[in-house]
């Protein structure tokens, strides 16, 4: 009993004093408004167990009904991705589909199932899907959707459009190149040059936002191998207000080995971002001359540690002894990082490069001789 | 001849199977690759095709189990942009590989060039 009453003033001390609501709360408490807050409990648990009843019947409808679709698509499908007919005769649609497509849910099934194939699918196959969506008007569906003002829905309908090689569509598109939502942007960027290649490189000309560094590797490599044309702009690219621009076309430099934008890239090396003095180091060593090097060793005091190890990792593959004076200047007065890496510079460049650092191992034992031991390594 | 083709796009497998049952050949279907490698053991299939992204068990360990026991012709359909899991396909005994998009008659040609060497 004592430990009852105590355990029971405890409670209601810790407990109910604590949240406020007192004494009072508890005796108004009688036991017919005690049932119907019970009652009334029960019946939202009810409520909430139908809704929740429902919607999942529902879902499961909706799937039913898309897989009972999806299987009977498949199979027509199938049979026009085989088709070996090269004359343009319409394929044969089922009158049942005629009357599915008019439900619009049953039309982007089936343009999600042409679009998942045409990724997979190059030749006849995938000529024959962007035949059957044309013929099927799904184009009017994917147009539709540039309008909306879901930004999933946008993007979605530009990679239909692109994917199904719609070239009327790529004024729309084009405009989308700068849209202010980025994966509309990004997906926009990529249906361009999917559907005009290099061409298509003229969006860098309009580009207010930021070209993220993966959306540059998925345009460079959506760009053509070879047949490089269209790249008469680069000059312009070269000094956008954009930076990212600015980046974007010195990858493009590197990677196409631009060679008559030598001093171009050469001008970007004096650019205020690092990251653009960056790139434009890397890119000259994909299009470097004679005196590339000896230009890229006179803006080296002014480069940050990055930059200038980029420097130094670069001029080894083409350097020559006329730029050995730079180097060991650069060897007497950096600090050990970068004398390493001129060290191995020199060594590589230069036939004297080795003799000159055991010279320097006698005079000044630390740290060249651990310099020295690196660059052997290095050599091996 | 009897193909076993793992891919887990439905549409992609039925593509396959019609395509190389319309040129003479027995198919057997998967989805995944744990069913793939089930269904290998069962029906004993004298040529795999095999998609390298497939759920529960990867193309590259169907080549890899497949290569230990058996001395069974493999195609490996791989995405753009995977070219170090190919060479990881081809260390583990692959025979052919494609890249995704790829042409069907190619694809045919491939597999008459293997049958013909089993």
């Amino acid at each position: 009993m004592i430990f009852d009453s105590s355990f029971r003033s405890i409670y209601s001390r810790s407990i109910l004093l604590d949240i406020n609501y007192g004494p009072d709360f508890l005796r108004s408490l009688n036991s017919g408004k005690l049932y119907t807050m019970v009652f009334l409990f029960i019946i939202c648990t009810l409520i909430m167990v139908a809704i929740t009843y429902f919607y999942l019947a529902r879902k499961k409808r909706i799937y039913n009904f898309q897989k009972k679709i999806k299987e009977h698509l498949e199979i027509w499908i199938t049979k026009t991705i085989l088709e070996e007919d090269t004359t343009d005769e319409a394929f044969y649609v089922p009158p049942k589909f005629n009357r599915l497509f008019q439900h619009k849910d049953a039309r982007q099934i089936a343009i999600d199932e042409i679009i998942n194939s045409k990724k997979s699918l190059s030749g006849t196959a995938a000529k024959n899907l962007i035949r059957l969506y044309d013929q099927m008007d799904f184009k009017n569906d994917s147009l539709e959707k540039l309008k909306s003002k879901d930004w999933e829905l946008v993007a979605k309908g530009i990679q239909e459009l692109s994917l199904m090689e719609y070239n009327k569509a790529i004024t729309k598109i084009y405009r989308l190149t700068n849209s202010k939502e980025e994966f509309v942007r990004d997906e926009a960027q990529l249906a361009i040059i999917y559907l005009s290649g290099f061409k298509g490189l003229r969006f860098l000309n309009v580009v207010k936002y930021p070209i993220t560094e993966w959306q540059s590797i998925k345009l460079l490599e959506m760009l053509p191998h070879s047949g490089v044309t269209d790249m008469q702009d680069l000059p312009k690219w070269l000094q956008s207000s954009n930076y990212t621009v600015v980046v974007f076309a010195l990858k493009l430099v590197a990677k196409f080995q631009q060679f008559e934008f030598h001093d171009q890239v050469v001008a970007c090396l004096a650019h205020e971002n690092e990251l653009v003095r960056y790139y434009a180091i890397k890119a000259l060593s994909e299009i470097a001359t004679e005196d590339t090097a000896s230009i890229l060793l006179t803006h080296f005091q002014n480069e940050t540690q990055r930059n200038q190890i980029q420097i130094l990792k670069d001029i080894v593959e083409f350097g020559s002894e006329d730029i050995t004076p730079l180097l060991i200047s650069i060897i007497e007065n950096a600090n050990p990082a970068i004398q390493l890496k001129a060290s191995i510079a020199l060594a590589k460049i230069s036939k004297n490069g080795l003799a000159y650092l055991a010279e320097k191992v006698e005079k000044q034992v630390e740290p060249f001789e651990k310099i020295l031991a690196h660059v052997k390594y290095e050599l091996e | 001849m009897k193909i076993l083709i793992a891919e887990d796009e439905p549409l992609m497998l039925k593509t396959l199977e019609l395509k190389l049952r319309r040129e003479g050949y027995e198919v057997v279907g998967s989805c995944d690759g744990k069913d793939a490698l089930q269904k290998i053991e069962e029906s004993q299939p004298d040529m795999i095709i095999t998609d390298i992204m497939l759920p529960y068990s990867s193309g590259l360990e169907i080549v890899g189990q497949v290569k230990k026991t058996r001395k069974v012709p493999v195609i490996v359909l791989s995405a753009l942009g995977q070219e170090k899991t190919v060479e990881e396909a081809f260390h583990l005994g692959a025979d052919d590989y494609m890249t995704k998009p790829f042409s069907l008659n190619e694809l045919s040609i491939r597999v008459k060039r293997l049958a013909k060497a089993v």
